[in-house]
């Protein structure tokens, strides 16, 4: 028997992993930073079967919200921050949502450092001031900047979770050209609420419409098994 | 069952939040020294182990989202308006700096709500009753107190031509002001994230001033809390649609075949 159901079958286990993902968007269409992620299919070779779904993450810029917080950062441009972990890891990551620890040093809303080109950012004093490249004054000398790194290749970067990419083997650290840092502003997520609908919308139909292609071989096999050769 | 429903129903209690965080900055709105909330929501993500439909043959880890949770929920302490009371013992802090006070057990805590009183024994209070760690009495014949931007205390008794000197006011500020733990009352108590406080003069650098007969209202924007109420009941509806599309889904796949 020709493997049509489990074709069927793959179809609606790819479309509630398509729904899935639509769902996990939409919970976080308030989620700093975050990027909304599609499932796309791979290109098919000639075999029969459902396509497979590729993960790919949209890194178009999200709004800017402002916060007057003092240590909310926003990127306008391409660039990520450099947060470093407990156990030495660096990642990047768009959520510039930062604040202080006990000691003075910069940290993301997780505790993880925020590095700057000299090292952790320390600040001790309140009224030191950021320019849009990232670099911290302090009474008008310069103490640190912020390291906003641009990764050549977007696809190669893999999402840990919480905001975090990291980067992939081959991709160096190389410093931008081009962001710019914005105080007391906060990206938010980029998720497009209509695309979202119109995604579930044509998943639904899509559903449905494999629904219906069951019945059909269902009603085929009726007929096959107790219709022919009936008297 | 299919993962939507609970990557929705994540959606729902985060928006949910939201709004209890909102509705509480706008209750407060016109208490003093309130300092408003903020909530940060962060992804929630585990890793895939279907290979069947997603299937990357790179190196990539694919990773599916579950959905949203709440990373953590702040204060912000940003400054609040000042208002002029013309009550002499009303003082706000411009700047950074808390005043300290004791409470019943001898445990210390900070606070911006500086609307003073004295108490019967001539000691100074704030409105909620805690007593000032400072320690300064205002004997009962003094009839005008000023209080400088240093945080001097002097008094006149009658028409006395110079002041006698009351005491000193001090502020206390932190290196992570945003890690205090807050108690209620717009009292906050010494974290170990908030690091110790560092105590200083007012007018010092680094320390905020003292205006006498000023109070600091709290920090509420109404229009950036109506902001975000639309943004969260917006959020809310569009969870509520995904749910009510996985229930659909669900519902013909249970009718696959009749």
């Amino acid at each position: 028997m020709p493997k049509i159901l489990d074709v069927l079958s793959n179809s609606i286990t790819n479309d509630i992993q398509k729904l899935s993902n639509v769902s996990n968007n939409v919970a976080n269409v308030n989620t700093t930073g975050f990027k909304s992620i599609s499932l796309v299919e791979k290109t098919q070779n000639s075999s029969f079967d459902a396509p497979t779904l590729i993960q790919k993450i949209d890194f178009t810029n999200g709004n800017l919200t402002k916060t007057e917080r003092p240590y909310d950062f926003a990127i306008q441009g391409n660039g990520f921050f450099v947060a470093e972990s407990s156990n030495g890891e660096l990642y990047l990551t768009r959520n510039g949502s930062f604040k202080l620890n006990s000691e003075g040093i910069l940290t993301t809303s997780s505790g993880m450092t925020v590095l700057g080109e000299s090292g952790p950012i320390e600040i001790l004093e309140s009224n030191i001031t950021i320019d849009s490249s990232g670099s911290l004054f302090s009474n008008g000398r310069q103490i640190n900047q912020l390291t906003i790194v641009e990764p050549d290749n977007l696809d190669s970067l893999s999402y840990k979770g919480s905001g975090l990419y990291s980067l992939g083997l081959g991709n160096d650290m190389s410093s931008n050209n081009t962001s710019s840092v914005l105080r007391g502003h906060l990206e938010s997520s980029n998720i497009s609420s209509s695309q979202q609908m119109i995604e579930l919308i044509q998943l639904s139909r899509h559903m449905q419409s494999t629904q219906k292609a069951v019945q059909s071989y269902t009603n085929i096999l009726d007929s096959g098994i107790n219709k022919i050769g009936s008297q | 069952m299919i993962d939507a429903l609970y990557i929705s129903e994540s959606g729902l209690n985060a928006q949910e939040t939201l709004i209890n965080v909102i509705s509480n900055n706008i209750a407060n709105s016109n208490t003093l020294g309130f300092k408003k909330n903020r909530v940060d929501f962060i992804d929630l993500v585990y890793k895939s182990n279907d290979t069947n439909s997603i299937a990357d043959s790179k190196d990539k880890n694919n990773l599916v989202g579950m959905g949203t949770g709440i990373g953590s929920t702040s204060k912000v302490f940003t400054p609040g308006e000042m208002k002029a009371t013309n009550n002499p013992l009303d003082i706000a802090i411009l700047g950074e700096g808390f005043l300290e006070v004791e409470l019943e057990g001898n445990e210390l805590a900070y606070t911006r709500a500086g609307r003073l009183m004295v108490d019967n024994d001539g000691f100074l209070r704030t409105a909620n009753g805690h007593k000032l760690t400072s320690n300064i009495i205002v004997p009962s014949d003094v009839t005008n107190v000023l209080i400088s931007p240093e945080g001097q205390v002097t008094g006149y008794v009658n028409l006395a031509e110079e002041p006698i000197q009351l005491g000193q006011i001090d502020v206390a500020k932190f290196s992570s002001v945003s890690n205090l733990t807050e108690i209620g009352t717009s009292l906050y108590k010494e974290s170990n994230d908030s690091g110790a406080p560092i105590y200083g003069k007012p007018s010092d650098s680094g320390f905020g001033k003292i205006i006498q007969g000023h109070t600091e209202i709290s920090n509420v924007s109404m229009i950036e809390e109506m902001v975000n109420l639309t943004l969260a009941q917006r959020g809310y509806q569009l969870n509520a649609r995904i749910l009510q599309v996985s229930d659909q889904m669900l519902e013909t796949i249970n009718n696959l075949r009749r």
